[in-house]
């Protein structure tokens, strides 16, 4: 059982044994003395004044930061001024602001790039597309424009308003930051960005497997109960139902969940998308049939057999009577108050639930591992594009696409080489308001794990979201730190990992869980094939379609509706105008052949 | 009184009108032109010139929607039901808070029965969710009481009524205090010679009371005809699911969805015509039944 779950929160927690031998503050300089981080500086091109550098190579327990050589031809001189847009908001101290920080001051000596704000917008779906909108009907479009919602997108395109940038990419961009990085997965990374073969954009990337689903799960209450990791959905429902009647949550008498799930059955957390995968259809995803058509998932038969499986759990009681009524970020608050044992959730999880789980529940000990494979064997999940629907553009007749790409894949090698161990700028202390209106710090001081959110930092990478131009910036990250632990003597790992590494021993889990996830990426995930804007018919009835669907769906899982109601629901879905979006959704298909 | 007597005398009468006229001008009536776009295909970087006209088809399109029938009966149901218990519950609560002598208890019930109204939605909506839920602290009450938890807002048994009866919690307090208000216009005379006649406290509030309020009555029954499209828009987004969409998906709601998919904005543009022409309609009847029956009228 332990192979199958190598990972858990107490195997990794550093013992303090050895540490304890070496001082506070010492300890990070006789690391660096000893482990050699790139001497300061040494690999720099041309002159870029100290006080400009990234890095803190004065503190006890800083690091060095090699900067890439400066592109061809940079800094361009007289210097350039490009308009962009972005998403904010952001507060800054002691004067700067989004045009002039440590980023723009890098930048601008480098690049010779000066940065004007045209507008920016905050975490808002509906305020995006105003600003937008009211960009192109004022005809004042930025010259660079910051992650374009696809609608947006498709009515620059249909108005021939965006920079055709396929030649000056072919000329300019860097053939490894740029060209390779963008070049995973048979050029999906250019689904949307590329139009009829020409290159309008520039794509928004995220990071590999970064919504893909590991099933989480309560060591300690398999332990209490006396059963192993599930390894199939028979086992699963075994360990729902044994966790359900030994009532092992914390709430009161007969709280406990056999799973946590929400209304969303293929959601960002907690999700069902696993157990519809063990039958090997996700709903609402379009997926080839054996003639090599797009079919609608959503109406396979496999779909009834799934959702006869969930009504009788729901039945059961293994699922909450109201979990319908929950958003995904509602289950938060069931495993932070450790009602449930099972969850279908991404690499993230350390990072929420389980913190409050482990807070209100010091002998909780969560443990992740694959998912469970269905009756016939089938073991899949929903594959998570890396590739958002959005895409940073350039104005039409632009003249600077150029100067943008050589920016670009100098910020990209500074950041995405690990060895280069850029983790922001030193006494920087500049805060992000996030959506709660709560202020983050932003490009941490002492930021020694690596993750470093840059963004203040103008076109990818950085901006806030963190794209990157390659979906393996985080695994190259994790697997160098990791590398690097492993190739140190055993009794100083420890140490090192104090240091440089965090120790939280759900900051590791969470690297752990990265790596597993990237690892089954490819072979676990089904993939959703229609990836474009949506067709005529989606945009008319598509919201009827899909409100229809997730109505018959919850209903029959909760018993409102008998489980016969899917036959008579595919029926309106083919008539209700489902088969002419099949029509139209395989015409896009097969043109992309 | 020849015309320029009378302007001699009344002009600054009229002076004082203009910045309001220039108001309702600038702010209510020149940004109708944008009402075109519901007879367009509009697409922001066309403009409103250069987008193509294609008469009523988004009309047609919305009216041809599978769940037009539904989603216009949730609406109706929903909002004629919280108009007469809005209208009913805060007459009540002010005939009774009129009637109770002790001020401070008075005013304190005022307050905490107007507190909701200045929460929003979103905020109101977090709450409710949590104290509906099935572990919620209203099934957990009941639990005690030997009552089965329910699923408040996920059966289609319940979900109109709990929007119902939360948008009247939240609201009924506002339009208890316009009947307060009322209410201390009615001279206390009365009531002293009624009370010496004989009356009792239910015959004074049937002949002085009510009568005495009943234009009041009149007037804001007849002008909420004009919300009776208006079912509460973000008080259902923020309470429903895709399994209530049965009983609680509305006009507004429906369209939202809709538009979100790609910004439709002339389909959101017609459904905003057509709630308003019929808000039109009714508040021309609103104002008959008001100059009838209320004997309240402009000219």
């Amino acid at each position: 059982m332990n192979k199958k779950f190598p990972y858990n929160t107490s195997d990794l927690k550093p013992s303090r044994r050895d540490f304890l031998r070496l001082s506070g503050a010492g300890l990070a300089a006789a690391m660096l003395a000893r482990y050699g981080m790139p001497p300061a500086f040494a690999q720099m091109a041309g002159d870029i004044p100290a006080e400009l550098h990234p890095g803190s190579p004065n503190n006890p327990r800083g690091w060095t930061t090699t900067l890439p050589p400066i592109p061809d031809g940079m800094p361009v001189d007289p210097p350039v001024t490009i308009t962009g847009s972005r998403r904010g908001p952001w507060e800054f101290a002691e004067g700067d602001d989004i045009e002039n920080s440590p980023f723009t001051r890098l930048n601008a000596a480098v690049t010779g790039i000066h940065w004007k704000l045209a507008f920016n917008w905050t975490d808002n779906e509906a305020e995006v597309l105003q600003k937008y909108n009211l960009a192109i009907a004022s005809n004042e479009l930025p010259d660079f424009m910051e992650t374009v919602p696809l609608q947006i997108y498709s009515d620059l395109l249909e108005n021939d308003l965006l920079e055709d940038i396929t030649d000056v990419w072919e000329e300019v961009a860097h053939p490894v930051w740029l060209k390779e990085a963008m070049g995973f997965g048979d050029g999906v990374a250019w689904q949307y960005a590329e139009v009829n073969g020409r290159k309008m954009g520039i794509p928004y990337i995220e990071q590999a497997a970064q919504n893909d689903k590991l099933l989480w799960i309560r060591q300690d209450w398999l332990d209490a109960v006396g059963m192993s990791a599930p390894t199939t959905i028979e086992e699963l429902h075994a360990v729902m139902t044994a966790f359900v009647e030994a009532d092992m949550g914390q709430g009161g008498a007969g709280t406990t969940l056999g799973i946590a799930a929400n209304s969303q059955l293929n959601a960002w957390y907690c999700s069902l998308d696993p157990i519809f995968g063990a039958w090997g259809v996700i709903p609402a995803f379009w997926t080839p049939d054996e003639n090599g058509d797009l079919r609608y998932d959503s109406i396979r038969p496999e779909i009834k057999e799934v959702l006869g499986t969930l009504r009788q759990w729901y039945a059961e009681g293994l699922l909450a009577q109201d979990f319908f009524t929950y958003a995904p970020w509602q289950n938060g608050s069931h495993i932070g108050g450790n009602l449930a044992g099972l969850m279908y959730t991404p690499a993230f999880a350390p990072d929420f639930g389980l913190p409050d789980s482990v807070a209100n529940d010091p002998d909780a000990r969560w443990v992740f591992g694959d998912i469970p494979v269905g009756p016939t064997g089938i073991k899949k999940k929903a594959w998570s594009n890396p590739v958002p629907e959005t895409v940073y553009c350039f104005r039409k007749g632009f003249e600077h696409v150029d100067l943008v790409l050589k920016q670009i894949a100098w910020w990209a090698e500074l950041l995405q080489d690990p060895k280069n161990r850029h983790h922001g700028f030193e006494g920087t202390r500049y805060f992000w308001r996030n959506e709660d209106g709560e202020l983050d710090p932003m490009g941490g001081t002492l930021d020694l794990n690596g993750y470093d959110d840059t963004k203040h930092i103008w076109g990818p990478p950085g901006t806030n979201g963190g794209s990157r131009t390659s979906p393996f910036y985080e695994l190259d990250l994790i697997k160098e730190r990791r590398n690097v632990w492993a190739n140190l003597p055993e009794n100083e790992r420890d140490a090192y990992m104090e240091a440089f590494l965090g120790g939280d021993a759900l900051s590791v889990l969470w690297d752990e869980a990265i790596i597993f996830a990237v690892d089954h990426w490819e072979a676990d995930g089904i993939k959703n094939h229609f990836v474009t804007v949506p067709t005529r018919t989606m945009e008319l009835t598509g919201a009827a379609l899909e409100g229809l669907e997730q109505e018959v769906f919850l209903n029959i899982i909760i018993g409102q509706d008998p489980l016969d109601r899917f036959d008579s629901f595919v029926d309106e879905w083919h008539s209700g105008g489902g088969d002419r979006i099949t029509g139209e959704v395989n015409e896009w298909w097969h043109g992309q052949m | 009184m020849t015309l320029q007597q009378y302007l001699r005398r009344a002009w600054p009468l009229y002076v004082m009108i203009v910045p309001g006229i220039v108001f309702v001008l600038l702010f209510r009536y020149y940004p109708m032109y944008g009402v075109v776009i519901a007879f367009q295909d509009f697409s922001p970087a066309k403009g409103f010139l250069n987008s193509p006209w294609i008469g009523w088809a988004n009309f047609e399109f919305f009216f041809s929607l599978p769940y037009f029938g539904r989603i216009f009966g949730n609406t109706l149901i929903i909002s004629v039901s919280k108009i007469v218990l809005d209208q009913v519950g805060a007459i009540i609560l002010a005939l009774l808070l009129n009637e109770a002598r002790h001020l401070f208890f008075r005013r304190s019930i005022q307050t905490l029965i107007y507190l909701p109204h200045f929460l929003s939605w979103i905020v109101l909506g977090g709450i409710l969710l949590d104290i509906l839920s099935v572990r919620g602290i209203l099934n957990q009450g009941l639990g005690l009481i030997g009552i089965e938890s329910q699923l408040f807002l996920g059966s289609n048994d319940w979900f109109r009524g709990t929007v119902i009866a939360s948008g009247f919690w939240k609201n009924v307090g506002f339009s208890t205090i316009v009947y307060l208000a009322a209410l201390t216009a009615i001279n206390p005379v009365l009531h002293e010679a009624a009370a010496i006649d004989g009356a009792g406290r239910f015959r004074r509030i049937w002949h002085i009371t009510l009568p005495g309020i009943r234009p009041t009555i009149v007037l804001l029954a007849a002008l909420s005809l004009g919300d009776v499209l208006q079912a509460g828009f973000e008080q259902i987004l923020t309470l429903y699911n895709p399994a209530v969409y049965r009983t609680g998906d509305i006009i507004d709601t429906y369209v939202y969805r809709t538009g979100l998919i790609s910004a439709q904005y002339s389909l959101a543009g017609a459904v905003g015509l057509f709630k308003s022409f019929i808000g039109f309609i009714l508040i021309v009847i609103s104002y008959w039944l008001a100059d009838r029956y209320a004997g309240y009228r402009i000219l």
